[in-house]
C-alpha cells in the first residue's frame, strides 16, 4: 500500500531471499485508510479529543488505531503475549535507569503523541526527557496527546507488522524529533538504530544495545529480554 | 420450489473483519488460505477485504446532509485505492466491503439491463445501477447493487435541488441486492432491512452462492424462494419478470 521511500541507506545483511522474502511480507491485518477529510474539521486538542473517543467506539475490533503524518488511519492488531512481554521488558528496564537517577518519564504503548499537524501516534516504548515534561501542563492535566516525540523511542516488530510499516514509523519519529531510535525485530534478531542525520545502522543479532549519549548510561540486554524470551 | 421463512435461515455472527464466514463449506474459495492462516503462515489473503468502523464521533460535525454526501463522496475517492466499495450503516458504521467478483459485476449488469429494459418500454422512472449514493436514517449512506425508483418518486417536492449531484434522500421503490462470495449473509439481511425500513416496497436479496432469493417485502415475513427460475415485480413493478436463474445463477 505504502512504498518504500526511505531517505535512509540500509546496511542489509546476507539473507536466504526466500526467507528474506517472507520476512519481509509477514501477515498485515494491518490496513490504512486516508481520514485526512475528517482531520481537517479538528484543532490539535479537539483531534486529540475525537481520536481518543474514536478509539473508544471502536475498541470491540480488539485492534490499535495510529494516525500516521499524512492523515493514514493505521489499523493494527493487537500485541501477542510475547509482544506485550518484550515491551514491558524494555519499558520495565527504562523506569529502572530513570528511577536510579536519569529521571524523566517512561513512554508506553498507547500513549498518543502528536506527528507534525495531522499524525498521532504510539511508540512502544519511549523515554521523556525532562527538559521536556518542563514543556507539559503540570501531571494531573496531561489529557492530551504529548505534543512532541519523546527523546528516545522504541518499536518492536511483532508478527503482524511489516518491517516497512515499522521503519516510516521510526522515520517520522526521527523527522519529529527523537534524538535515538531503536526498531527492534525480533523476527530477524536485528536492531535498527536511528539518529538523526546519519544513515541507519543495523545490528545482527547484538546481545545488548547502548543508549549512547541520550540515555546516559542505559544498556539493554536485547537478547535476553526480547529475543531469547523465557 | 419450496418456501421457508427468514427465522429458518442460519444466521451466523463474525467479526468484523472476517467475510464470508457462513458460506457452505463447498462454496468457500479460500479453503488452502484458511489452513494457511491456521498454520500462522504468511499469505497475502491474510488481509481483510471488508471492515466495520464505528464513525459516529464525525458524523454530526459534518453539517447538513448535502455535506455529509460531499465528504462521503471525497473519502471514497482518497480510498480509491484500496478497492473497496464503501456505505455507511443506519447505525454509523463505515462498512468496506470487497470490490464486485467478475461474476458479481456481470450479474448486476444483468439485472440493470433487464430492469431497464422494462422501464424503458412503459413505466418510466429510473433504474438504479450500484454504486448509486442512497440517503437511509441515522447518517446512513448506502448503495443497493441494484434498484428503481417509481416516476413518481422524482418529484421536486421529495427531491433536494441538487440532487443528481448527491445521495437521494430515500430509498429506491425497489431494491435488489446481489451476494457476492464476500458478503456474509448476515450482512446482507441487515442491508435489506434498511431499505424496507426507508420506505422500498419490494426487495429481492438474490443469493448466487445457495441458489436462493429472499423476497422482502413491508409488514410481512421474508420468503426464501430455493433455485426459483424467475422472479415477479409483483406489484410494485407490474409485468416485470426477471429470469434469475438463467441471468445470474447459471452464468457462462
Amino acid at each position: 500500500m505504502t512504498t518504500s521511500t526511505s531517505a535512509f541507506s540500509v546496511r542489509q545483511p546476507a539473507l536466504d531471499p526466500a526467507i528474506k522474502s517472507a520476512l519481509d511480507k509477514a501477515e498485515p491485518p494491518e490496513f490504512t485508510l486516508d481520514i485526512r477529510s475528517l482531520l481537517v474539521l479538528f484543532s490539535d486538542n479537539a483531534l486529540d479529543d475525537w481520536f481518543l473517543r474514536f478509539t473508544a467506539d471502536n475498541a470491540q475490533l480488539g485492534c490499535r488505531f495510529e494516525i500516521d503524518c499524512n492523515g493514514r488511519l493505521v489499523v493494527m492488531a493487537s500485541e501477542s503475549r510475547d509482544g506485550a512481554e518484550r515491551q514491558f521488558n524494555l519499558q520495565y528496564d527504562l523506569a529502572t535507569w530513570t528511577n536510579a537517577g536519569a529521571g524523566g518519564k517512561v513512554a508506553i504503548g498507547n500513549e498518543l503523541v502528536r506527528i507534525s499537524r495531522l499524525g498521532r501516534r504510539a511508540p512502544d516504548a519511549g523515554w521523556i526527557a525532562p527538559e521536556q515534561l518542563a514543556e507539559l501542563p503540570p501531571p494531573g492535566q496531561r489529557h492530551h496527546a504529548l505534543p512532541f516525540a519523546p527523546r528516545f523511542v522504541a518499536e518492536i516488530r511483532s508478527r503482524s507488522d511489516t518491517l516497512e510499516s515499522q521503519q516510516v514509523k521510526m522515520e517520522e519519529w526521527l523527522a519529529n524529533g527523537a534524538a535515538l531510535g531503536w526498531l527492534i525485530d525480533p523476527l530477524r534478531r536485528q536492531v535498527h538504530i536511528y539518529r538523526p542525520g546519519v544513515p541507519v545502522e543495523v545490528l545482527d543479532d547484538p546481545e545488548t544495545v547502548s543508549g549512547d549519549d541520550v540515555l546516559l548510561g542505559f544498556v539493554f540486554e536485547v537478547r535476553r529480554r526480547t529475543f531469547d524470551l523465557q | 420450489m419450496t418456501t421457508t421463512t427468514q427465522a429458518a435461515a442460519a444466521v451466523s455472527s463474525s467479526p468484523a473483519v472476517v467475510v464470508g464466514a457462513d458460506l457452505p463449506p463447498d462454496a468457500l474459495p479460500d479453503a488452502a488460505a484458511t489452513d494457511a492462516m491456521a498454520d500462522g503462515a504468511v499469505t497475502d489473503t491474510d488481509r481483510p477485504n471488508g471492515f466495520v468502523l464505528d464513525i459516529n464521533s464525525v458524523l454530526g460535525l459534518l453539517g447538513d446532509a448535502d455535506a455529509l454526501d460531499d465528504w462521503f463522496l471525497r473519502f471514497t475517492a482518497d480510498n480509491a485505492a484500496l478497492g473497496c466499495q464503501f456505505e455507511i450503516d443506519q447505525e454509523g458504521n463505515l462498512i468496506a466491503m470487497a470490490s464486485e467478483s467478475f461474476s458479481g459485476w456481470i450479474a448486476a449488469g444483468n439485472l440493470y439491463y433487464d430492469a431497464r429494459t422494462w422501464s424503458d418500454a412503459g413505466p418510466g422512472g429510473l433504474v438504479l445501477p450500484g454504486n448509486a449514493l442512497v440517503r437511509i436514517a441515522g447518517g446512513g449512506r448506502r448503495a443497493p447493487d441494484a434498484g428503481w425508483i417509481a416516476p413518481e418518486q422524482i418529484n421536486d417536492e421529495l427531491l433536494p435541488p441538487d440532487w443528481m449531484h448527491h445521495g437521494i434522500p430515500f430509498a429506491p421503490r425497489f431494491v435488489a441486492e446481489i451476494r457476492s462470495r464476500s458478503d456474509t449473509l448476515e450482512s446482507q439481511q441487515v442491508k435489506m432491512e434498511e431499505w424496507l425500513a426507508n420506505g422500498a416496497a419490494l426487495g429481492w436479496l438474490i443469493d448466487p452462492l445457495l441458489r436462493q432469493v429472499h423476497i422482502y417485502r413491508p409488514g410481512v415475513p421474508v420468503e426464501i424462494l430455493d433455485d426459483p427460475e424467475t422472479l415477479s415485480g409483483e406489484d410494485v413493478m407490474p409485468g416485470f419478470v426477471f429470469e434469475v436463474r438463467r441471468r445470474i445463477f447459471d452464468l457462462r
